[in-house]
Protein backbone atom coordinates (compact mmCIF):
# COMPACT_ATOMS: atom_id res chain seq x y z
CA UNK A 1 0.00 0.00 0.00
CA UNK A 2 2.73 2.35 0.41
CA UNK A 3 3.46 2.29 -3.16
CA UNK A 4 -0.27 3.97 -3.74
CA UNK A 5 -0.47 7.02 -3.62
CA UNK A 6 -4.18 7.69 -4.42
CA UNK A 7 -6.76 5.03 -4.05
CA UNK A 8 -10.49 5.35 -5.31
CA UNK A 9 -12.68 2.47 -4.57
CA UNK A 10 -16.02 2.89 -5.66
CA UNK A 11 -17.11 6.12 -5.62
CA UNK A 12 -20.40 7.55 -6.60
CA UNK A 13 -21.73 11.16 -6.83
CA UNK A 14 -25.22 11.16 -8.55
CA UNK A 15 -26.05 14.42 -9.82
CA UNK A 16 -29.26 13.21 -11.39
CA UNK A 17 -28.86 14.25 -14.82
CA UNK A 18 -25.22 12.62 -14.66
CA UNK A 19 -23.80 10.44 -12.10
CA UNK A 20 -20.38 9.13 -11.52
CA UNK A 21 -20.62 5.39 -11.15
CA UNK A 22 -18.49 3.14 -9.04
CA UNK A 23 -15.50 4.40 -9.80
CA UNK A 24 -12.09 2.78 -8.80
CA UNK A 25 -8.69 3.02 -9.74
CA UNK A 26 -5.31 3.89 -8.08
CA UNK A 27 -2.10 5.72 -8.96
CA UNK A 28 1.31 4.59 -7.87
CA UNK A 29 3.97 6.43 -6.47
CA UNK A 30 6.31 7.57 -8.69
CA UNK A 31 4.30 7.86 -11.57
CA UNK A 32 2.34 9.92 -14.08
CA UNK A 33 -1.32 8.22 -14.28
CA UNK A 34 -2.90 10.12 -17.34
CA UNK A 35 -6.95 10.41 -16.47
CA UNK A 36 -8.38 10.29 -19.72
CA UNK A 37 -11.95 11.05 -21.51
CA UNK A 38 -14.09 13.09 -23.61
CA UNK A 39 -15.53 16.17 -22.51
CA UNK A 40 -18.34 15.61 -19.59
CA UNK A 41 -17.13 12.04 -19.22
CA UNK A 42 -16.03 12.76 -14.85
CA UNK A 43 -12.96 13.44 -14.78
CA UNK A 44 -13.24 17.22 -13.09
CA UNK A 45 -16.10 15.45 -10.90
CA UNK A 46 -13.45 12.81 -9.61
CA UNK A 47 -10.83 15.42 -9.02
CA UNK A 48 -12.95 17.35 -7.14
CA UNK A 49 -14.08 14.33 -5.00
CA UNK A 50 -10.36 13.48 -4.38
CA UNK A 51 -9.36 17.26 -3.52
CA UNK A 52 -12.97 16.62 -1.19
CA UNK A 53 -14.27 20.03 -2.54
CA UNK A 54 -17.55 17.68 -3.18
CA UNK A 55 -19.09 15.54 -0.97
CA UNK A 56 -19.23 12.06 -2.62
CA UNK A 57 -22.48 9.75 -2.01
CA UNK A 58 -20.63 6.48 -1.30
CA UNK A 59 -16.94 5.00 -1.59
CA UNK A 60 -13.72 5.46 -0.09
CA UNK A 61 -10.82 7.73 -1.46
CA UNK A 62 -7.03 6.96 0.22
CA UNK A 63 -4.68 10.28 -0.30
CA UNK A 64 -1.01 9.22 1.04
CA UNK A 65 -1.99 6.01 2.63
CA UNK A 66 -4.84 8.14 5.02
CA UNK A 67 -8.82 8.19 4.59
CA UNK A 68 -10.58 11.17 3.18
CA UNK A 69 -13.26 12.20 5.53
CA UNK A 70 -15.36 14.34 3.66
CA UNK A 71 -15.27 18.09 4.82
CA UNK A 72 -11.63 16.95 7.25
CA UNK A 73 -9.32 15.98 5.52
CA UNK A 74 -8.33 19.66 4.20
CA UNK A 75 -4.68 18.92 5.87
CA UNK A 76 -4.06 16.32 2.62
CA UNK A 77 -4.09 19.33 0.69
CA UNK A 78 -0.68 20.98 1.41
CA UNK A 79 0.78 18.16 -0.22
CA UNK A 80 -1.23 18.67 -3.34
CA UNK A 81 -0.41 20.97 -6.17
CA UNK A 82 -3.32 21.46 -7.91
CA UNK A 83 -3.12 23.10 -11.56
CA UNK A 84 -6.69 24.17 -13.87
CA UNK A 85 -7.44 24.46 -17.02
CA UNK A 86 -7.98 28.02 -16.08
CA UNK A 87 -6.15 30.13 -13.93
CA UNK A 88 -8.51 30.90 -11.05
CA UNK A 89 -6.37 33.76 -9.97
CA UNK A 90 -7.96 37.08 -9.98
CA UNK A 91 -6.48 39.51 -12.54
CA UNK A 92 -5.67 42.33 -10.73
CA UNK A 93 -3.29 40.45 -8.50
CA UNK A 94 0.43 40.82 -9.40
CA UNK A 95 2.70 37.10 -8.51
CA UNK A 96 4.20 39.12 -6.02
CA UNK A 97 1.10 39.97 -4.53
CA UNK A 98 0.15 35.80 -4.54
CA UNK A 99 3.45 35.06 -2.61
CA UNK A 100 2.02 36.85 -0.20
CA UNK A 101 -1.17 35.60 -0.04
CA UNK A 102 -0.36 31.68 -0.29
CA UNK A 103 2.72 31.93 2.25
CA UNK A 104 -0.06 32.98 4.71
CA UNK A 105 -1.67 29.46 3.46
CA UNK A 106 0.56 26.91 2.56
CA UNK A 107 2.94 25.77 5.71
CA UNK A 108 5.53 24.74 4.01
CA UNK A 109 5.17 27.86 1.19
CA UNK A 110 8.50 28.59 -0.24
CA UNK A 111 9.07 31.99 -1.80
CA UNK A 112 12.52 31.75 -3.01
CA UNK A 113 11.55 28.18 -4.82
CA UNK A 114 8.60 30.11 -6.35
CA UNK A 115 10.75 33.17 -7.36
CA UNK A 116 13.13 30.95 -9.05
CA UNK A 117 10.02 28.93 -10.64
CA UNK A 118 8.86 32.71 -12.09
CA UNK A 119 12.69 33.23 -13.22
CA UNK A 120 12.73 30.40 -15.04
CA UNK A 121 8.97 30.99 -16.62
CA UNK A 122 9.94 34.30 -17.70
CA UNK A 123 7.45 35.75 -15.75
CA UNK A 124 7.79 39.41 -14.09
CA UNK A 125 6.26 39.07 -10.55
CA UNK A 126 4.80 43.07 -10.64
CA UNK A 127 2.60 42.56 -13.93
CA UNK A 128 -1.15 41.91 -13.03
CA UNK A 129 -2.03 38.39 -14.14
CA UNK A 130 -4.62 39.90 -16.32
CA UNK A 131 -2.03 41.00 -18.39
CA UNK A 132 -0.71 37.29 -18.93
CA UNK A 133 -0.74 34.98 -21.96
CA UNK A 134 -2.85 31.99 -21.76
CA UNK A 135 0.50 29.93 -21.61
CA UNK A 136 1.83 32.45 -18.72
CA UNK A 137 -0.99 32.23 -17.03
CA UNK A 138 -0.61 27.74 -16.67
CA UNK A 139 3.25 28.48 -15.58
CA UNK A 140 1.98 30.58 -13.06
CA UNK A 141 -0.11 28.27 -11.60
CA UNK A 142 2.85 25.76 -11.79
CA UNK A 143 5.13 27.64 -10.00
CA UNK A 144 2.61 28.39 -7.36
CA UNK A 145 1.44 24.16 -7.62
CA UNK A 146 5.25 23.79 -7.42
CA UNK A 147 6.32 25.94 -4.61
CA UNK A 148 4.88 24.37 -1.11
CA UNK A 149 6.46 20.76 -1.25
CA UNK A 150 3.88 18.74 -2.83
CA UNK A 151 4.35 15.48 -3.62
CA UNK A 152 1.35 14.64 -5.74
CA UNK A 153 0.35 16.94 -8.42
CA UNK A 154 -3.27 17.13 -9.46
CA UNK A 155 -3.80 18.60 -12.91
CA UNK A 156 -7.18 19.45 -14.93
CA UNK A 157 -6.52 19.66 -18.32
CA UNK A 158 -3.37 21.47 -17.80
CA UNK A 159 -2.33 22.11 -22.03
CA UNK A 160 -6.09 22.90 -23.54
CA UNK A 161 -5.62 25.51 -25.61
CA UNK A 162 -2.07 25.81 -25.47
CA UNK A 163 0.50 25.96 -28.47
CA UNK A 164 2.66 23.06 -28.79
CA UNK A 165 5.33 24.33 -28.10
CA UNK A 166 4.01 25.71 -24.56
CA UNK A 167 2.78 22.08 -24.03
CA UNK A 168 6.32 20.40 -24.45
CA UNK A 169 7.54 22.97 -22.24
CA UNK A 170 5.31 22.11 -19.41
CA UNK A 171 5.36 18.28 -19.95
CA UNK A 172 9.34 18.67 -19.72
CA UNK A 173 8.29 20.76 -16.39
CA UNK A 174 6.00 17.46 -15.64
CA UNK A 175 8.54 15.31 -16.48
CA UNK A 176 11.30 17.01 -13.99
CA UNK A 177 8.80 16.47 -11.13
CA UNK A 178 8.62 12.97 -10.96
CA UNK A 179 12.12 13.00 -11.32
CA UNK A 180 12.21 12.75 -7.51
CA UNK A 181 11.10 9.46 -6.29
CA UNK A 182 8.04 10.28 -4.21
CA UNK A 183 6.50 12.55 -6.74
CA UNK A 184 3.15 11.47 -8.53
CA UNK A 185 1.16 13.67 -11.20
CA UNK A 186 -2.14 12.87 -11.88
CA UNK A 187 -3.11 14.30 -14.99
CA UNK A 188 -6.30 14.58 -16.64
CA UNK A 189 -6.38 15.54 -20.14
CA UNK A 190 -8.48 14.85 -23.18
CA UNK A 191 -5.20 15.68 -25.46
CA UNK A 192 -4.32 12.07 -25.68
CA UNK A 193 -0.65 13.07 -27.79
CA UNK A 194 0.34 14.66 -24.50
CA UNK A 195 -0.33 11.79 -22.34
CA UNK A 196 1.39 9.59 -25.08
CA UNK A 197 4.50 11.30 -24.05
CA UNK A 198 4.62 11.17 -20.54
CA UNK A 199 2.39 8.64 -18.58
CA UNK A 200 3.18 5.49 -17.28
CA UNK A 201 -0.80 4.85 -16.25
CA UNK A 202 -4.08 5.63 -18.23
CA UNK A 203 -7.39 5.57 -16.24
CA UNK A 204 -10.22 5.81 -19.21
CA UNK A 205 -13.53 7.61 -17.87
CA UNK A 206 -16.37 7.68 -19.80
CA UNK A 207 -19.66 8.35 -18.89
CA UNK A 208 -19.14 8.62 -15.38
CA UNK A 209 -17.71 4.65 -15.49
CA UNK A 210 -14.04 3.50 -15.47
CA UNK A 211 -13.91 1.81 -18.70
CA UNK A 212 -9.90 1.54 -18.55
CA UNK A 213 -7.39 1.69 -15.98
CA UNK A 214 -3.83 -0.22 -16.25
CA UNK A 215 -0.09 0.26 -17.23
CA UNK A 216 -0.04 2.78 -20.24
CA UNK A 217 2.27 0.30 -22.48
CA UNK A 218 0.60 -2.61 -21.40
CA UNK A 219 -2.82 -1.04 -23.01
CA UNK A 220 -1.33 0.23 -26.10
CA UNK A 221 0.77 -3.22 -26.56
CA UNK A 222 -3.00 -5.41 -25.90
CA UNK A 223 -4.75 -3.04 -28.18
CA UNK A 224 -4.61 -2.93 -31.75
CA UNK A 225 -6.45 -1.46 -35.19
CA UNK A 226 -7.09 -4.18 -37.90
CA UNK A 227 -8.11 -2.80 -40.90
CA UNK A 228 -9.56 -5.23 -43.69
CA UNK A 229 -12.11 -5.04 -46.41
CA UNK A 230 -15.75 -5.20 -45.21
CA UNK A 231 -16.92 -8.96 -46.47
CA UNK A 232 -13.77 -10.04 -44.08
CA UNK A 233 -14.78 -7.60 -40.98
CA UNK A 234 -17.15 -10.38 -40.07
CA UNK A 235 -14.57 -13.15 -39.50
CA UNK A 236 -13.32 -11.28 -36.65
CA UNK A 237 -14.49 -13.06 -33.36
CA UNK A 238 -16.91 -10.48 -31.74
CA UNK A 239 -14.89 -11.41 -28.31
CA UNK A 240 -12.14 -9.65 -29.48
CA UNK A 241 -13.68 -6.73 -31.07
CA UNK A 242 -14.26 -3.34 -29.18
CA UNK A 243 -15.64 -1.11 -31.58
CA UNK A 244 -16.00 -1.55 -35.31
CA UNK A 245 -16.47 1.06 -38.16
CA UNK A 246 -17.10 -0.32 -41.74
CA UNK A 247 -17.80 2.36 -44.44
CA UNK A 248 -17.51 1.44 -48.31
CA UNK A 249 -13.85 1.78 -48.26
CA UNK A 250 -13.48 -0.93 -45.98
CA UNK A 251 -13.72 -2.07 -41.84
CA UNK A 252 -11.74 -0.51 -39.17
CA UNK A 253 -11.87 -1.93 -36.00
CA UNK A 254 -10.32 -1.98 -32.14
CA UNK A 255 -9.57 -4.80 -30.77
CA UNK A 256 -8.56 -5.83 -27.53
CA UNK A 257 -5.92 -8.70 -27.76
CA UNK A 258 -3.37 -7.88 -30.24
CA UNK A 259 -1.31 -11.49 -30.30
CA UNK A 260 -4.27 -13.30 -30.59
CA UNK A 261 -5.47 -11.72 -33.56
CA UNK A 262 -2.19 -11.91 -35.23
CA UNK A 263 -2.49 -15.47 -34.61
CA UNK A 264 -5.56 -16.01 -35.51
CA UNK A 265 -5.76 -13.28 -38.66
CA UNK A 266 -2.46 -13.58 -40.10
CA UNK A 267 -3.30 -11.61 -43.41
CA UNK A 268 -5.60 -8.82 -41.87
CA UNK A 269 -3.79 -5.59 -41.31
CA UNK A 270 -3.33 -5.48 -37.35
CA UNK A 271 -1.61 -1.80 -36.35
CA UNK A 272 -0.99 -0.32 -33.16
CA UNK A 273 -3.73 1.59 -31.44
CA UNK A 274 -3.01 5.04 -30.23
CA UNK A 275 -4.48 6.35 -27.33
CA UNK A 276 -6.81 8.83 -29.28
CA UNK A 277 -8.06 5.49 -31.22
CA UNK A 278 -8.39 3.61 -28.17
CA UNK A 279 -10.41 6.50 -26.63
CA UNK A 280 -12.68 7.37 -29.47
CA UNK A 281 -13.47 3.52 -30.58
CA UNK A 282 -14.61 2.74 -26.64
CA UNK A 283 -16.62 5.92 -26.74
CA UNK A 284 -18.44 4.72 -29.76
CA UNK A 285 -18.93 1.55 -28.02
CA UNK A 286 -20.56 2.81 -25.37
CA UNK A 287 -22.89 5.30 -27.41
CA UNK A 288 -23.97 2.19 -29.64
CA UNK A 289 -24.75 0.23 -26.46
CA UNK A 290 -26.65 3.14 -25.06
CA UNK A 291 -28.53 3.29 -28.46
CA UNK A 292 -29.68 -0.22 -28.19
CA UNK A 293 -30.49 -0.44 -24.89
CA UNK A 294 -32.42 2.83 -25.70
CA UNK B 1 -7.76 32.51 6.77
CA UNK B 2 -4.99 35.02 6.92
CA UNK B 3 -4.16 34.11 2.80
CA UNK B 4 -7.75 34.87 2.08
CA UNK B 5 -8.15 37.75 4.22
CA UNK B 6 -5.25 39.59 2.23
CA UNK B 7 -6.64 38.47 -0.52
CA UNK B 8 -9.96 39.99 -0.14
CA UNK B 9 -7.70 42.80 0.70
CA UNK B 10 -6.36 43.34 -2.61
CA UNK B 11 -9.86 43.16 -3.66
CA UNK B 12 -11.13 45.76 -1.62
CA UNK B 13 -8.12 48.04 -2.08
CA UNK B 14 -9.61 48.72 -5.56
CA UNK B 15 -12.97 49.74 -4.38
CA UNK B 16 -12.14 51.48 -1.05
CA UNK B 17 -11.96 54.87 -3.06
CA UNK B 18 -15.84 54.43 -3.38
CA UNK B 19 -16.33 53.71 0.30
CA UNK B 20 -13.69 56.80 1.10
CA UNK B 21 -15.44 59.07 -1.20
CA UNK B 22 -18.75 58.07 0.93
CA UNK B 23 -16.89 58.09 4.33
CA UNK B 24 -16.26 61.88 3.06
CA UNK B 25 -19.13 62.66 1.91
CA UNK B 26 -20.99 61.84 4.66
CA UNK B 27 -18.11 63.78 6.87
CA UNK B 28 -18.80 67.30 4.78
CA UNK B 29 -22.22 66.70 5.80
CA UNK B 30 -21.76 66.04 9.15
CA UNK B 31 -19.65 69.72 9.37
CA UNK B 32 -22.12 70.93 7.30
CA UNK B 33 -25.03 70.47 9.24
CA UNK B 34 -23.16 71.66 12.52
CA UNK B 35 -22.48 74.70 11.40
CA UNK B 36 -25.77 75.62 10.25
CA UNK B 37 -27.68 74.53 13.31
CA UNK B 38 -25.40 76.85 15.16
CA UNK B 39 -24.74 79.86 13.22
CA UNK B 40 -26.30 78.79 9.58
CA UNK B 41 -29.84 78.81 7.70
CA UNK B 42 -31.24 75.63 10.30
CA UNK B 43 -30.46 78.18 13.49
CA UNK B 44 -31.75 80.99 11.70
CA UNK B 45 -35.17 79.19 10.61
CA UNK B 46 -35.41 77.51 14.41
CA UNK B 47 -34.93 81.26 15.83
CA UNK B 48 -37.43 82.54 13.82
CA UNK B 49 -39.90 80.12 14.31
CA UNK B 50 -39.47 79.75 18.01
CA UNK B 51 -40.27 83.86 18.10
CA UNK B 52 -43.70 82.71 16.01
CA UNK B 53 -46.86 81.99 17.16
CA UNK B 54 -46.03 78.32 15.76
CA UNK B 55 -44.02 76.86 18.16
CA UNK B 56 -44.74 73.30 17.45
CA UNK B 57 -43.02 73.41 13.78
CA UNK B 58 -40.05 74.85 15.62
CA UNK B 59 -39.68 72.25 17.78
CA UNK B 60 -39.75 69.77 14.38
CA UNK B 61 -36.55 71.71 13.03
CA UNK B 62 -34.06 69.83 15.30
CA UNK B 63 -36.01 66.25 15.22
CA UNK B 64 -35.81 66.71 11.23
CA UNK B 65 -32.35 67.84 11.26
CA UNK B 66 -31.42 64.40 13.56
CA UNK B 67 -33.21 62.51 10.94
CA UNK B 68 -31.36 64.17 7.92
CA UNK B 69 -27.93 63.46 9.82
CA UNK B 70 -28.84 60.23 10.54
CA UNK B 71 -29.82 59.11 7.03
CA UNK B 72 -25.92 60.59 6.36
CA UNK B 73 -24.46 58.97 9.13
CA UNK B 74 -25.85 55.27 8.26
CA UNK B 75 -23.97 55.47 4.56
CA UNK B 76 -20.85 54.23 5.89
CA UNK B 77 -22.68 51.50 7.04
CA UNK B 78 -24.60 50.46 3.87
CA UNK B 79 -21.69 51.02 1.26
CA UNK B 80 -19.98 48.48 3.45
CA UNK B 81 -22.25 45.78 2.19
CA UNK B 82 -21.47 46.66 -1.01
CA UNK B 83 -17.84 46.10 -0.74
CA UNK B 84 -18.34 42.33 -0.01
CA UNK B 85 -20.70 41.99 -2.64
CA UNK B 86 -17.53 43.01 -5.24
CA UNK B 87 -15.49 40.33 -3.48
CA UNK B 88 -17.97 38.33 -3.99
CA UNK B 89 -18.36 39.14 -7.33
CA UNK B 90 -14.60 39.22 -8.21
CA UNK B 91 -13.94 35.67 -7.48
CA UNK B 92 -16.95 34.02 -9.20
CA UNK B 93 -14.60 36.70 -11.94
CA UNK B 94 -11.56 34.64 -11.94
CA UNK B 95 -12.87 31.33 -11.23
CA UNK B 96 -11.29 31.75 -7.40
CA UNK B 97 -13.45 29.19 -6.00
CA UNK B 98 -11.74 26.14 -8.05
CA UNK B 99 -8.32 27.52 -6.46
CA UNK B 100 -9.77 27.90 -3.20
CA UNK B 101 -11.16 23.92 -3.03
CA UNK B 102 -7.27 23.43 -3.53
CA UNK B 103 -6.32 24.82 -0.56
CA UNK B 104 -5.70 23.47 2.56
CA UNK B 105 -8.38 25.29 4.23
CA UNK B 106 -11.56 23.57 5.80
CA UNK B 107 -15.09 24.75 4.53
CA UNK B 108 -15.77 26.30 8.07
CA UNK B 109 -12.40 28.52 7.49
CA UNK B 110 -13.00 29.25 3.69
CA UNK B 111 -17.20 30.30 4.32
CA UNK B 112 -15.66 32.00 8.39
CA UNK B 113 -13.57 34.68 6.72
CA UNK B 114 -15.94 35.68 4.04
CA UNK B 115 -18.38 36.44 7.21
CA UNK B 116 -15.33 37.42 9.63
CA UNK B 117 -14.47 40.10 6.39
CA UNK B 118 -18.09 41.33 6.61
CA UNK B 119 -17.91 41.84 10.52
CA UNK B 120 -14.74 43.77 10.39
CA UNK B 121 -16.00 45.77 7.32
CA UNK B 122 -19.06 46.72 9.49
CA UNK B 123 -16.79 47.03 12.73
CA UNK B 124 -14.52 49.64 10.62
CA UNK B 125 -17.96 51.62 9.58
CA UNK B 126 -19.55 51.40 12.83
CA UNK B 127 -16.00 52.80 14.06
CA UNK B 128 -16.04 55.39 11.42
CA UNK B 129 -19.68 56.69 12.42
CA UNK B 130 -18.34 56.50 16.04
CA UNK B 131 -16.01 59.08 15.06
CA UNK B 132 -18.36 61.12 13.20
CA UNK B 133 -20.87 61.17 16.15
CA UNK B 134 -18.10 62.26 18.86
CA UNK B 135 -17.59 65.28 16.37
CA UNK B 136 -21.25 66.19 16.14
CA UNK B 137 -21.29 65.80 19.93
CA UNK B 138 -18.38 68.12 20.46
CA UNK B 139 -20.20 70.89 18.37
CA UNK B 140 -23.67 70.35 19.42
CA UNK B 141 -26.20 68.93 21.66
CA UNK B 142 -28.38 67.64 18.70
CA UNK B 143 -27.52 64.16 19.02
CA UNK B 144 -26.87 62.50 22.37
CA UNK B 145 -24.07 59.83 21.02
CA UNK B 146 -25.29 56.71 22.97
CA UNK B 147 -28.78 57.34 21.60
CA UNK B 148 -27.28 57.62 17.92
CA UNK B 149 -24.86 55.28 17.97
CA UNK B 150 -27.39 52.63 18.90
CA UNK B 151 -29.38 53.51 15.77
CA UNK B 152 -26.14 52.87 13.90
CA UNK B 153 -25.98 49.72 15.69
CA UNK B 154 -29.59 49.05 14.43
CA UNK B 155 -28.53 49.77 10.96
CA UNK B 156 -25.63 47.59 11.41
CA UNK B 157 -27.75 44.63 12.53
CA UNK B 158 -30.20 45.03 9.85
CA UNK B 159 -27.15 45.14 6.83
CA UNK B 160 -25.60 41.92 8.59
CA UNK B 161 -29.21 40.19 8.51
CA UNK B 162 -29.54 41.25 4.99
CA UNK B 163 -25.95 40.53 4.34
CA UNK B 164 -26.25 36.90 5.40
CA UNK B 165 -29.42 36.15 3.53
CA UNK B 166 -27.00 37.38 0.84
CA UNK B 167 -24.49 35.39 1.41
CA UNK B 168 -26.79 32.16 1.41
CA UNK B 169 -27.96 33.22 -1.74
CA UNK B 170 -24.67 33.50 -3.10
CA UNK B 171 -23.12 30.18 -1.70
CA UNK B 172 -26.32 28.23 -2.55
CA UNK B 173 -27.54 29.74 -6.37
CA UNK B 174 -24.39 31.75 -7.30
CA UNK B 175 -22.92 34.90 -7.08
CA UNK B 176 -24.68 36.90 -8.83
CA UNK B 177 -28.43 35.80 -6.31
CA UNK B 178 -26.43 37.95 -3.86
CA UNK B 179 -28.32 41.04 -4.76
CA UNK B 180 -31.72 39.10 -4.75
CA UNK B 181 -30.60 37.44 -1.17
CA UNK B 182 -30.30 40.84 -0.34
CA UNK B 183 -33.33 42.40 -1.46
CA UNK B 184 -35.02 39.20 0.15
CA UNK B 185 -33.38 40.46 3.42
CA UNK B 186 -34.92 43.73 2.95
CA UNK B 187 -38.42 42.29 1.89
CA UNK B 188 -38.52 40.03 5.37
CA UNK B 189 -37.56 43.14 7.41
CA UNK B 190 -40.48 44.92 5.67
CA UNK B 191 -43.09 42.93 6.42
CA UNK B 192 -41.93 41.90 10.04
CA UNK B 193 -41.96 45.67 11.01
CA UNK B 194 -46.15 45.56 9.04
CA UNK B 195 -47.14 42.68 11.28
CA UNK B 196 -45.25 43.88 14.37
CA UNK B 197 -47.23 47.25 13.71
CA UNK B 198 -50.43 46.41 11.65
CA UNK B 199 -52.70 48.34 13.85
CA UNK B 200 -50.95 51.65 13.77
CA UNK B 201 -50.79 51.17 9.77
CA UNK B 202 -54.03 50.39 9.92
CA UNK B 203 -54.86 53.35 11.73
CA UNK B 204 -52.66 55.35 9.78
CA UNK B 205 -54.64 54.55 6.52
CA UNK B 206 -58.06 55.60 8.20
CA UNK B 207 -57.46 58.50 9.60
CA UNK B 208 -57.88 62.10 7.99
CA UNK B 209 -56.47 65.77 8.28
CA UNK B 210 -54.40 66.89 10.98
CA UNK B 211 -55.01 63.53 12.52
CA UNK B 212 -53.02 61.84 10.04
CA UNK B 213 -50.25 64.86 10.21
CA UNK B 214 -50.32 63.64 14.13
CA UNK B 215 -50.85 60.17 13.27
CA UNK B 216 -46.88 59.67 11.06
CA UNK B 217 -45.29 62.41 13.58
CA UNK B 218 -46.11 59.43 16.94
CA UNK B 219 -44.81 56.90 13.94
CA UNK B 220 -41.51 58.81 13.28
CA UNK B 221 -40.88 59.58 16.67
CA UNK B 222 -42.07 56.17 17.94
CA UNK B 223 -39.61 54.73 15.38
CA UNK B 224 -36.60 56.79 16.28
CA UNK B 225 -37.82 56.38 20.03
CA UNK B 226 -37.31 52.47 19.23
CA UNK B 227 -33.65 52.50 17.52
CA UNK B 228 -32.63 55.09 20.05
CA UNK B 229 -33.44 52.99 22.80
CA UNK B 230 -32.86 49.42 21.70
CA UNK B 231 -30.69 49.28 18.44
CA UNK B 232 -28.18 47.83 19.92
CA UNK B 233 -30.87 44.40 20.93
CA UNK B 234 -31.60 44.74 16.80
CA UNK B 235 -27.45 44.49 16.44
CA UNK B 236 -27.48 41.70 19.00
CA UNK B 237 -30.61 39.83 17.75
CA UNK B 238 -28.64 40.01 14.04
CA UNK B 239 -25.52 38.42 15.64
CA UNK B 240 -27.00 34.58 15.98
CA UNK B 241 -28.92 35.21 12.86
CA UNK B 242 -25.38 35.41 11.49
CA UNK B 243 -24.15 32.50 13.49
CA UNK B 244 -26.54 29.85 11.79
CA UNK B 245 -26.52 31.63 8.16
CA UNK B 246 -22.56 30.81 8.91
CA UNK B 247 -23.37 27.02 9.49
CA UNK B 248 -26.01 26.74 6.60
CA UNK B 249 -23.05 28.28 4.35
CA UNK B 250 -20.79 25.79 5.18
CA UNK B 251 -23.67 23.07 4.94
CA UNK B 252 -24.24 24.15 1.32
CA UNK B 253 -21.05 24.53 0.39
CA UNK B 254 -20.22 20.64 0.78
CA UNK B 255 -23.46 19.66 -0.81
CA UNK B 256 -23.52 22.17 -3.69
CA UNK B 257 -23.34 20.84 -7.66
CA UNK B 258 -19.59 21.64 -8.50
CA UNK B 259 -17.14 23.50 -6.31
CA UNK B 260 -18.50 26.29 -4.16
Amino acid sequence: MDNIVLEVKNITKDYGDFKLDNVSFSVPRGTVCGFIGQNGAGKTTTIQLILDAITRDSGEIILFGQEVIPGRSHTLREDIGVVFDEMGFHEFLTPAQLDEIMKRIYKNWNSETYFGYLKRFSLPSKKRCGNFSRGMRMKLQIAVALSHGARFLIMDEPTSGLDPIVRNEMIQIFREFVVEEDHTILLSSHITGDLEKIADEVVFIDGGKIVLAGNKDEILEKHAIIKCKKEDADRVSNSLVVDKEISSFGAEMLVNDRDVCEKLYPGMVIEPATLEEIMIHYVNRAKSHSGRAE
Amino acid sequence: MRGLLLKDYYCLRRKLFVWGVTVLATTIVCVMFMISTKTGNIAMIYDKMANSEDSMDAALIPFLTRIVLTMFLLLPVAASFDLIQYVFMDDKTASFYKVASSLPLSRYRRVGERYLLLGIVIAVSFAVDAVLLLLVKLTSDLMPFIDSFQIVLAFGGVSLFCATIALLFGYRFGAEAAIWGNLLGVIILIVAVVIRNFSFIKELFTVEGDDATLCILEGFTGAADFLEHKGVFVFLVSLPIAGAGYLLSVWIMGRKRGVA
